[in-house]
Formats: structure tokens, sequence, C-alpha cells
């Protein structure tokens, strides 16, 4: 230490004498010093530097520790490998030198973790780094210190996301560090028992050859067990400190469904850590071995018990420890992987969260966290695809007294400036939309509906005499939708009923062939146990369904769209589509249950004998699995509510929202591509997962340019138009590219309610077309275009033929996607276009803001109400209408984009509005918002 | 505590290496040996005076440590500033974890910046960590500043301003202590530090203690109907607040007429920069501050009293609104600024070093009217006159106009981004090509987009301004301009 401070101090000082001697001094001039001059660095936007200087160029993670015997060290990088021009080696001795200790107590103690940030202007590099020691029995003084590091160019970064960045780090290291608590705690317990078993042995020992030897001997052992009496002691000291800390009930919990989980997909022991490992490799000089094992002779011979967190006692065999006072350091130390368990895995997966989310421009993260604010309250906000909020009409708006100025109007004025304006762009309750199929008559439809009280709905407005009639008249259409439209939020019944149907039912042709995809399915599950690539996989699924709940969220949602594609191939109609979805679901956990049911009673059960029986039990399980389907998607509910409540009771955070948002953006899994291949073998794997990995808007640039017309594409979606784009077999992957490009325009992108399939076999039927908004369509080959698509979808919906190039749709004539469609040409990058996408976005939800307030619910909409006819009245309402637009510089199709950004958001706040307070099933359809009375045209493009 | 105050001299032989200390050091009690705790030896005692500043405080006590070049990290002042005890064992553990793994710190000009929380002592320490003389020459010293962990919250807000704020306190520091051996000791030298860093933390205590109000009600500011102010001038204001970063110096005769003037801008301001913003109170100081976004001055005179050489000094330009006068005007232009900034900065420590009080401005007509000349701001308040002024519509709208602002300068960045591969390549100037992609109508507008853009990703400006003088910018150190007079 005395030999650093010598160099510390005197390095500077040798190098001001160096710098002395070379300076010519010239008398009075006005100079500074060179270390006192201010530096006038100016900083470069993106951080480059001169090439051939050490410096950042990429945020990155670094894990370091202090090891005992090679001293301070880099354990892992996030990405893999770190920056390329910066010598991690050094910055780790720099960080690891920090000195942290708190306490100079004596004695095993808890070592409190510390943070800090810290700043080297020099090399431009700011890190965050959060200080914290994991216990090994085997290192000196039970503890391994350890630090985690978040690196940046960027200043403002830390700066600014402190307490965010904290607040993540300090999640990181409670998985971490509770893990290896855990692992220290059975350890130590296993060596408590040795420590006993061998005094035991020793006393034994002892007293049978008392006599025989001398007293030297006799000495000697009396000398090691004092030693042993010391160590024991010692060992349960530490395990009491170790026992007071383990708290954290829910953490444990935790892991021990990690466990669970781990042990059904992989029967086999060793593979435990095996998984552990693959899921990063840590390090080269790991083995996989059991260390304990091969260090004190104390092997976990048991297999049952094998590498767990949880292990059970009972079953473990206690072995003699040699005995010596002193410690060994020639032994090699474990991986973080195995000091952590579970905890390392958990840990590793939020800080590539972590880092997923802070890696990215600054400026977006600023502008992200400004946005953030505009997220509350929910039900106002306007987003486009998924990450950019448009506007939020009600935020920092005062609901309490909003619309007050209209008091000044009778009330009945309001009550109909309000419906009016609600009514103004659809014109149709949903109801009424389906009768517009049948009829083709959407004019006259048009004045039955709002004759009849269409489920005309506002804030708090709620007639509930009104509504029921309108079910009422309708409802042989409504049931069958409602059906549909709510059985994904909570009406579980429904689900059990589909289920009994498809139970009910006998093998015909259409339940076989959804059977077989399905067991075809299962049995891809089942022969990847046998395969070491596909266990992997199998792994990685099961990983990112009991992940955390966020995942698990997107693989049920990926399940409903598989489930989707099956029942699409095999039926058309929706009735089954929900249960398919939830077979999917299930059959996941079936599987899991029965390999739990393996794993206890058939312990010995060879592997292969395992495997077979699975199989053969699957092949003729086809129609086992319906009525168990009943009792796992209990199960199945149960852990989703579960981990939701996890989630919830956890605090959302700022940050946490945010990443939400942000985890559709990135690729969960971040394995190497050649894994993701191996993940989904076959073809009808592949197509929903590979979609959803694209992050939304992905090749609009691509699309904008090659096609002249796709602006009327937008347009339609942007008046809520729903847009299918059908090709031949031989386009699935333009059609996918084109529905993932267009995605970044849909106003109601959600997780699990989606509003777009990506490629689909047959087209959906028009009632389903009010909520979905953007599909794929398959056409075959054989069926010509005019056939594959009936006129009445085409009255409704806007038409995308890839092959032929043509567009059936409504003209778009406006000021803001003109503008985006002549800026197209001149961008090189398509994160340049969706930048701009997002700030045109913006810009009209500006002018929704505006029409909003002031004409929705504001004074301006308010016209007279004593027409005769219902005719009258929405034609003086659409010319006043188009007065305001045009005041507020809004014309032509823009105008009929605002009105339905307006609608959305209305739709948005009804929903909310039933959701919260009335019960679910009086909430009125969403309405198929269309514009019937725009013309559509055919257009090449 | 009582023994540190009559610090015994040291003098260091600088031939041999040895430190010769006074004869009574010897009688050092033996009882404070006793224990676990590492005996303090005597060249660890340090000096200690008090900064008395009435009013809030954010600070609790200050202290300035080196690494020594025998004993390792070592406190050699503390400024006390209203806490009653300081334990000398736990300054030392301050000190040691603000200069560890500073050993191997070249001497630069960079002041560098640490941060971490103690947890135990429920405060936290924002050290900064420089150059400057000591007893051997120049050696690595910490600034290490201890807060309250419960105003840490109120700190990560101030952050920018008390980086600013220490910085420039600092470098003054420095030259103060490189002058020691001409006329005083290091000790006077350190008594001496309150005087620089006064105005800061007073301040910073007044900022405190007078929070910026953070929801603006649209009664109080000019946009609501019932303050009638000429829409023009209004419109101006607004523009040229927005192009200059959303800096501005309001002056007036009456402190409501002001208040409500900054209170009509902040509303175009971040919640963050509204917390370093001040409104004119009576019977406060109003002293001109450096880096602070709004502030306001109450001048009777008909003569303007303008504070140049400090708004020269911050790191954006300044708005600068007259009210009793109905001028606008601003500071030129942030490429044009910065050089201004940076000659401001290196004046005032050539000042101190060799001893001139004056402070030197550039010659000849500084601030420049503002053009009216943008439709931006205009439009804006024709769209809030068709919006109801109750129930927060306004605000709530203009939030959304700031947002539309934040998008399109992202655009900015972007495009220019791609254009130039990430700042690979220069961009080759074409500034109209660039407004007319990301749909940028008039120049105005540009100017507002553009300091956004700035302000989301610092160095822009400068790097599509770069011409050809600029190029060696990005290499480190860029040498500063000589003294001027």
């Amino acid at each position: 230490m005395m030999d650093l401070n010598m160099f510390g101090a005197d390095l500077p000082y040798n190098m001001y004498i160096q710098e002395e001697e070379s300076k010519v001094n010239d008398g009075w001039n006005f100079d500074l010093e060179d270390y006192l001059a201010p530096h006038s660095q100016v900083p470069h936007p993106w951080n480059r530097q001169p090439a051939g200087e050490t410096h950042l160029d990429v945020d990155f993670i670094l894990v370091a520790e202090f090891s005992e015997l090679e001293g301070p060290r880099e354990v892992l990088t996030i990405p893999k490998g770190g920056s390329s021009n910066f010598n991690i080696t050094d910055f780790s001795v720099r960080i690891m030198s920090l000195d942290h200790q708190t306490t100079t107590k004596q004695g095993f103690h808890l070592i409190e973790d510390s943070q800090v940030t810290f700043s080297e202007i020099k090399d431009s590099v700011f890190a965050f780094v959060h200080h914290f020691a994991l216990y090994d029995r085997h290192a000196r003084g039970y503890v391994r210190p350890f630090a985690i590091s978040y690196i940046t160019p960027d200043s403002r970064k830390l700066l600014q996301f402190y307490e965010e960045i904290s607040q993540q780090m300090k999640k990181v290291v409670r998985y971490l560090k509770y893990g290896n608590k855990l692992v220290f705690k059975n350890s130590l317990e296993m060596h408590l028992m040795d420590l006993h078993y061998t005094k035991a042995e020793m006393l034994l020992r002892m007293r049978s050859r008392k006599s025989s030897h001398q007293v030297s001997d006799e000495d000697v052992c009396y000398k090691n067990l004092r030693t042993l009496e010391a160590n024991i002691t010692e060992t349960q000291n530490v395990l009491h400190t170790i026992k007071l800390s383990l708290v954290d009930k829910k953490l444990e919990h935790r892991f021990a469904r990690l466990e669970e989980k781990a042990k059904i997909e992989t029967p086999r022991v060793k593979s435990d850590s095996w998984s552990l490992q693959e899921w990063e490799e840590i390090e080269a000089t790991y083995s996989v071995s059991n260390v304990s094992g091969s260090y004190d002779g104390s092997s976990l011979s048991d297999n049952t018990t094998g590498w767990t967190l949880f292990p059970d006692t009972r079953y473990y065999r206690p072995k003699t420890v040699k005995i010596s006072s002193g410690r060994q350091f020639d032994i090699h130390l474990q991986g973080l992987h195995e000091l952590c368990s579970w905890g390392h895995r958990e840990g590793m997966q939020k800080l590539r969260h972590l880092y997923q989310f802070f890696k990215r421009d600054m400026a977006v993260l600023q502008v992200e966290s400004n946005d953030k604010t505009f997220m509350d309250p929910g039900p106002s906000a306007l987003y486009f695809g998924e990450d950019c909020i448009g506007v939020n009409l009600l935020t920092g708006v005062d609901k309490k007294c909003m619309g007050c100025h209209c008091l000044q109007a009778d009330i009945p004025g309001l009550l109909f400036n309000k419906c009016s304006s609600i009514e103004s762009l659809s014109f149709k309750s949903a109801a009424s939309s389906f009768r517009s199929v049948n009829d083709d008559d959407a004019e006259s439809m048009k004045s039955a509906i709002s004759a009849t009280g269409s489920p005309v709905v506002n804030f708090g407005l709620y007639n509930e005499n009104d509504v029921p009639n309108t079910f009422e008249l309708e409802k042989d259409n409504i049931d069958l939708y409602s059906n549909n439209e709510f059985i994904r939020h909570l009406t579980f019944k429904i689900q059990q009923l589909d289920i009994d149907i498809s139970k009910d039912e006998p093998m015909g042709p259409i339940e076989n062939a959804e059977d077989r995809t399905t067991i075809d399915n299962v049995k891809k599950f089942v022969e990847s146990f046998g395969d070491g690539n596909k266990e992997r996989s199998l792994d990685d699924v099961e990983k990112l369904e009991e992940g955390n709940g966020a995942i698990s969220e997107m693989v049920v949602s990926t399940s409903t769209l598989l489930g989707e594609d099956f029942e699409e191939r095999s039926s058309g109609t929706s009735d089954h589509e929900d249960f398919t979805c939830e077979c999917d679901l299930s059959d996941v956990e079936t599987e899991g249950m029965r390999d739990r049911l393996h794993t206890l009673t058939a312990e010995n059960v060879g592997q292969l004998e395992y495997e077979k029986e699975a199989k053969n039990e699957k092949e003729a399980g086809s129609i086992k699995i319906a009525p168990e389907t009943e009792k796992t998607s209990v199960l199945a509910q149960s852990i989703k509510n579960e981990s939701m409540l996890e989630r919830d009771s956890e605090g959302m955070t700022s940050y946490d929202l945010i990443r939400l948002n942000i985890e559709n953006l990135i690729p969960v899994d971040f394995d190497s591509p050649e894994q993701e291949s191996t993940r989904f073998p076959s073809n009808a794997d592949n197509d929903s997962p590979d979609a959803d990995n694209l992050a939304c808007g992905f090749g609009i640039l691509h699309i904008m340019t090659k096609y002249a017309s796709i602006k009327h594409v937008i347009y339609s979606i942007l008046i809520g138009r729903s847009v299918i784009v059908v090709g031949t077999p031989d386009l699935e992957g333009e059609v996918k590219n084109i529905v993932n490009a267009l995605k970044i325009f849909l106003t109601s992108y959600h997780r699990n309610h989606r509003s777009f399939i990506p490629w689909t076999k047959c087209l959906p039927s028009l009632y389903k077309m009010t909520d979905l908004k953007l599909v794929g369509v398959c056409r075959p080959e054989r069926k010509p275009f005019d056939r594959f698509i009936p006129s009445a979808i085409k009255k409704l919906c806007t038409v995308f033929d890839v092959k032929r190039r043509e567009i059936f749709c409504p003209v778009y004539q406006g000021y803001y996607l003109s503008l985006l469609d002549n800026r197209v040409r001149n961008y090189k990058m398509e994160e340049m276009l969706t930048t701009l996408i997002k700030s045109i976005m913006v810009e009209i939800s500006s002018k929704a803001f505006i029409y909003f307030h002031s004409f929705c619910i504001g004074p301006a909409g308010v016209g007279r109400q004593d027409y005769k006819f219902l005719q009258q009245q929405s034609s003086s309402f659409q010319r006043r209408v188009s007065n305001f637009m045009a005041k507020i510089g809004v014309h032509d199709s823009d105008a009929h984009i605002i009105e339905f950004l307006c609608e959305t958001i209305k739709q948005q706040l009804i929903q909310d509005h039933f959701q919260t307070r009335a019960s679910v099933s009086h909430m009125p359809e969403r309405p198929l918002a269309t514009h019937n009375d725009l013309c559509c045209q055919m257009m090449k493009c | 505590m009582s023994a540190s105050k009559n610090i015994k001299k040291i003098i260091r032989n600088m031939s041999a290496g040895v430190i010769q200390i006074g004869s009574q050091e010897k009688e050092e009690p033996v009882h404070s040996f006793s224990g676990e705790i590492t005996p303090l030896s005597p060249s660890s005692k340090f000096t200690e005076s008090s900064i008395d500043i009435p009013g809030q405080n954010l600070i609790k006590y200050m202290m300035l440590s080196h690494w020594d070049n025998i004993l390792g990290p070592r406190v050699v002042h503390v400024w006390n500033m209203g806490t009653d005890s300081l334990d000398s064992g736990f300054l030392s553990r301050i000190s040691s974890q603000s200069l560890s793994g500073e050993i191997c710190r070249e001497v630069t000009s960079f002041i560098d910046h640490k941060m971490y929380e103690i947890p135990d002592a429920d405060v936290f320490v924002t050290a900064f960590i420089f150059t400057a003389m000591g007893i051997s020459g120049p050696c690595v010293h910490t600034l290490s500043i201890v807060i309250q962990k419960s105003d840490m919250t109120f700190f990560l807000n101030i952050q920018q301003l008390f980086l600013k704020c220490f910085e420039r306190i600092i470098r003054k520091f420095k030259v103060n202590l490189d002058q020691v051996s001409l006329d005083s000791t290091f000790e006077s030298t350190y008594k001496d530090f309150d005087d620089c860093c006064h105005p800061c933390i007073e301040n910073i205590g007044y900022l405190k203690k007078s929070v910026f109000p953070q929801k603006i009600v649209l009664s109080s500011t000019y946009l609501c109907p019932a303050h009638h102010l000429d829409r023009d001038f209004l419109s101006c204001c607004i523009s040229s607040h927005l192009s200059t970063f959303g800096r501005s110096l309001v002056i007036g005769d009456k402190e409501d007429t002001v208040n409500m003037m900054l209170k009509t801008l902040s509303l175009f301001n971040s919640p963050k920069e509204r917390y370093c913003s001040r409104l004119v109170q009576q019977n406060e100081p109003s002293q001109y501050h450096h880096d602070m976004w709004l502030q306001g001055q109450v001048q009777t005179s008909d003569h303007l009293d303008l504070p140049v050489p400090e708004i020269l000094y911050s790191g954006y330009p300044t708005t600068l609104i007259d009210l009793s006068q109905k001028m606008v005007r601003e500071s030129p232009p942030y490429s044009e600024h910065v050089t201004h900034a940076q000659d401001q900065w290196y004046n005032e420590l050539v000042g101190l070093q060799y001893g001139m009080v004056e402070p030197c401005i550039p010659q000849g007509e500084l601030f420049s009217q503002h053009e009216k000349s943008d439709t931006l701001v205009s439009g804006l308040l024709d769209e809030l006159d068709k919006l109801p002024s109750d129930c927060g519509v306004r605000e709530a709208y203009i939030q959304q106009f700031n947002r539309s602002i934040q998008y399109k300068a992202l655009c900015i960045i972007k495009y220019v981004e791609g254009e130039t591969n990430s700042g690979t390549i220069p961009f080759r100037g074409e500034y109209k090509k660039l407004q007319k992609d990301v749909c940028i109508l008039s120049e105005g507008d540009f100017r507002i987009y553009l300091s956004a853009a700035e302000k989301l990703k610092p160095g822009l400006i400068g790097f599509l301004y770069s011409k050809y003088s600029r190029e060696h910018s990005n290499s480190g150190l860029s040498t500063s301009k000589p003294y001027v007079r």
C-alpha cells in the first residue's frame, strides 16, 4: 500500500517537474499553467474520437471481481467483448481498487453494498459502479468482492438516470445476493454436518484405540478435536448470521419455482448446472464438475439433491473432513453462476434488460422520459405503433372541471353535443356494422341505428336504460361477437364452455386436423428431450415462459397467435380460437405436470425409457388432452395471475413501464442466431415469433420507396379502415414485411390484444375486422383475386394486392402524408424515417388535441339541435366539423384522420369507463369505424 | 478535535524526503491507540474553518483532501457549514473513498466528478477530483461535499447547475492555491475559499428554500386572456426564449410583471429546468447567476445594468427581455457564444492569476434585437386562442407543443446522424436541404428546433457548423485563446 501511495503522489510531481524544465520562461505573458486552464473540449455529438486512441464507442456493462488468486479481473461483459477500443483490464483494476469497506468490525458480518458514479473526462468515460460481496465458503474471509459497472461515454446518462440505474442495479444485486446466500447457507449446513460427522468419527476412533497408543498421538488427536470444535463454532456463527438475513420469502419462492421448472425439463441430474452455464458462458476456466466435492471430499453423492438451491438435507451423506487449521489457497474458486445459482440467472436477465434499455441514444432516452408523463392517464393516451405516444388528451387537465364551459348551454345541448361528436365518425354502432355487411345498405343503416339510440356513451353520462335495448335488438348478432370480444379478458367460464364443446365433438375432420397440429407440436417438445440442441430450445421456451411476468405474457400472446393460425387453417370460425390457444399453452403445462409426476414416481427410470413412454403417451393422448386441459389451464391461469401479482406488488416504476414498452422492441432472447433457428425447427412455429422479434416499423423505408402509392394505405390505417394485404404463398415474406412496417401507424397496438396478423392462411371473417386493423392474408395461387376477396370486404376494407401491385382504397389528399411521401427519397436510414414519422404523428395528434378540446367537448362543437330529421342534423354536423378543421389548418383527408384519432381516444375512454366502473357485459361494441362515404379507387403502385 | 486546531508546522525537507515534526508531537496521548481503530498519525491533522451563510443550506460540510506522499489520502481542510460534530475517522473515510482509484491520475486540467452514498451515515458525497498545488507540488486533490441523504432528490434536480458552479469555483481555487508561495499560506487560502463559493452556495440555498412553482397555472401567465400583453411582443419573447435554449433574463420595473413573464416562459421549460430557475422576490438578493434557466431582475433606473460577464460565462446563450421598454434582445448565436464563454472562463482565471480586477468583455454591441421572423410561436398562440382557457387545457397543449419540438429536434439529430454516419464524415453544410427534409418551414423555426436538438445532443451545433477551423476540436484539448485586452 505504501508503495502505491508513493507512486501515486510522485507521478504528478515528476511530470510537473519535467514540464517546467521544458517550458521557456519568457517573462510576463498572460498564460496559465496547463493544469490551471479551463478545458475547452467540445463534445462530439456521437462520442467519436480520432482513431487509434483508447476510447469508448458504446455503452457496456462490466462485471468484475477481486479474485484472491489473480487480483482484479473481468468476469463478464454485456455485450460480449465490451467496447472494442476500451481497456477493460485497466478499468477493472481501477474500480476494484475503490475502497468501499464501511466497517472495521471484527469477525463475520454482512457487508453492505455501495454505489458510486465517477467520471474520467480525459477519456470521456463515465461509470456507475455497484460494489457488492458474495459469500463463498472456500474464499478468504468467506467473501468474494464483486462489482457491476455501467460504463458509458455519455455523462448525462448517469446524471439524469442516476436514480433509475441505481434502483435497477440494486434489484439485480438483490437477486444475485439472495441466490448466493441460499447457496452459502446450504454449503455451510452441509459443511457443518460434515464437521459433526468427522467429530463423531474421531471420538469413536479415539475411544477404540485409547489404551493402545502413546500419549503424543493422543495429543495430536486432542489438538485436531479442538480445531474441529473451533471450526464448528465458527461455522455455526456464520450460519446463524446468514440465516437471520434470509428473510425475502418472495424471492425464495421464485427461485423454488424456477428450480421446479428446471427439474421438469431436464430430468438428468447434472444438466441443471449445465443449463445455467448455457445462459451465459461465464469463463473458459470454469469446470462443470462439482467443486465442493473435489475440494473437501464431501461430494454431493446423492443424485437427487444434486446441485440445487433447496436440497433435502435428510438425503445428505456427510463425509469426513481433513482437519487443518489454515486455509488452502490453491483451490479453484467458483464462478458467479455457481455462487448465485438461480439468482445469477434472474439477475443477469435483469441486467440485460437494463442494458438494452439504457444503451440507446441519450437523446431518445430523454425524449422518452419526457413522454413518460404523457402515459398517464392511460385511456386518454394515443399511441402509434408500440412506443410512440401521439398525444395524451387529459394529461395535466383537470377532469373535474373539464367541459364546464359547456354548462352555459343547457344540459340537453351538452348531451347532444357529446353524442354527436361520438357519432361524427362512425355513425354506427358495432352492431350495425354487422348488419351493414349483410344488407350492404350502409346509408339507411346509419339513420336506423341512430334512431334506435345507438350505444353512445360519454364520460359518466351513461344511461343504463338505453343500452340494453340496443343489445336486445341486435342480440343474435352480438352474442357471438361478445363471446369473442371478452373471452380474452376474464370470462374463464366461456373458455371452459368452449373446451366442453370440442370435447363433445367426435373426431370430425376439422377437429382432427386441429388436433394433429397440436400433437405435432407436442411431439416436437418431446423429441427435443433427446437431442442436446433441441433440449436447449425447450429450455429457452420454458425460460421465456416462466422467466418473468412480462415475458410469460408475451409467450401467451404468441401462442394465441399460433392458435389463431391453426384455427384459420382448419375451420375459419372463431369459436375454437380460444380453445386452441388455451390448449396450446396447456400442452406445455400438461407435459409439465406429467413430467413432474415422472420425476416423483419413477426416479430411476432410464432416460430412453422415459422418452419412449412420453412419446407413446402423446401419440395416444390426443383425446386425453382435452379433459386435462381444463385442469391445467386453471393452473396456467393461476401462474399467470401470480406473476401479474408479483409484478404489481413490486410496484411499477416508470422504468418498468418503459421497459415493458421496449421489450417488444428488442428480441427477448439474447442467444446467437444459430440457436434461434434451432429453437423453432418447424415452419408452423416459425412465423409468429420471428415477426414478433422485429421492431415495430421495421422495413418502412424499403416499403415506402418500393410502393409508390403506399400513402393511401397508410391513410386507410389512420382513418381506422382495416387493411388487408393479400399475397400468394410465394410472397409470404413480402407480405409480412409490409404488415410489420405498417404496424407503426396502428393506433390500437396492444401487446395482448392484437390488432394485426402478419400472415394468415385464410381471410378473417368480417366481424373480426373490428379488432383487426392490419392483416396479411395468403391467397391460394389458383384462386383469382376477385373471387378471393368478397365485395363486402372490399367495401369496408382497404385491400392491397401485393402480387399485382394494386391497391383498392380511398384516395388520400392532404398535407401530412404527402409530406412524408415526398421526403422518403432523401432518407438513407430507417431510423431517420421512423423519427420523422413519429414527429409527423405527434403533429397530427396536436391537431387532434385541439379538435377534441375545443370542438368535441368544447364550445366550438355546439350547434343547433332542433333539426327534425337525422339526415339534416348529420349534414349540419359534418359542415361544422369541416369548418372547424379548416380553422385549425386541417384540410381534406387530414380531417378524417384527426376525426378518427379523436374517436379512438373516446373509445378508449368509454372502454376504460366500463372496465373500471360498470359491469363488463354492458360495454358497447367497438364500432367498425369506416367512412363509407369515401369513394374507393383501384390504384397501381 | 481540539488538538487539530493547533496544527503543527510541517516542514518538508525536499532533498531528503523526510517530514520533520515539532517536538510536542511525541506526547500524543496513548489512549487514542486503544481499540481497533488505526491510530491517527500527527500528520493526519487538518485545519478547520466555518462558512456561515444565512438561510437554507444544502451542504453539510465540505472537505479538501489530497494524496499524500506517505500517508495516502489525507484530509487537509474542512469547511463546516453548520454541523455540530465532525468525526475525524469518518472524515478520513470519506477522503479515502473520494480519492481511491485516483492513484494513477495524471496532471490535467480536467475536473472529474464522483458521487456515492454512505448509507450508514445517512449522507451522500459528491466529490470533485482535480490537480492542484499542494505542499510538495501539484498533486491530486479532491473536494468532497457532504450532503444529507434526504436532499438527494433536490440535488439530482439541480445537479447540472451544481456541477457548473463548483467547476468554476474549483478552477478559481486552483489558481489561488498556485499562488500560495507568493504571498500567502495554504491556511489563509483555504479560508479565502468561502468568498469564492459564497454566491453559489447562497444561490443554491435560495433555490432550495423557494422552489420555482412546478405547476404553472395559466391565470398567472400572460397567456391568460385576462392579462393583456402585446401579442407580437409576447410571441417575440417566447420564440427568442426557445431559440436561446430556454434561457432568459427578464428585467422589469415591477416584481409581479417580471414574475408573470418568468412563469409564462417557464411553460416552455422542462421540469428539471424549472428547478434551476428563480422568481424575483422582495428582500431577496437577485444577483444574476450563470447557468440558470430563468431569472429576473427589478431595475427602476433608465439605464439597464446588464451583468455581461456573467451572461457570457453561461454555457448557453440568453434572451434579455426588457419589459418596461418592450425590448427583446439575445446573446449571439450559440457557436459564437461558445467561444465567448470559453474566453470568459479563461480570462477570469488569468485576471485572478495576474491580479487584474477589471473584468474583460468583448467590445461592440453584443446583444442583438430578436428578429420577428417565425411562424411557429404565432401559430401556437393562434391555436391556444381556440382552446378553453380553464381546466389546464392550454397548459396541456403547450406541453404537447414542447413535445412536438422535441420530436422535430430528434428528427434533425437522426437526420444528421444518418447523413454523416454518426459523425464520422463531416456534414457538408446543406442546411437548406436539411430544413426541407425534416419539414422545417422558416429560418426562425429552424433555430428553435436546432437549439432543442443541441440540448438533446450536446455538440451537435458545433459539429454542424464546424467549417474548417474546428477540425481539430475532436482531439481533446483545443488551444485556448490568449488573454486579449
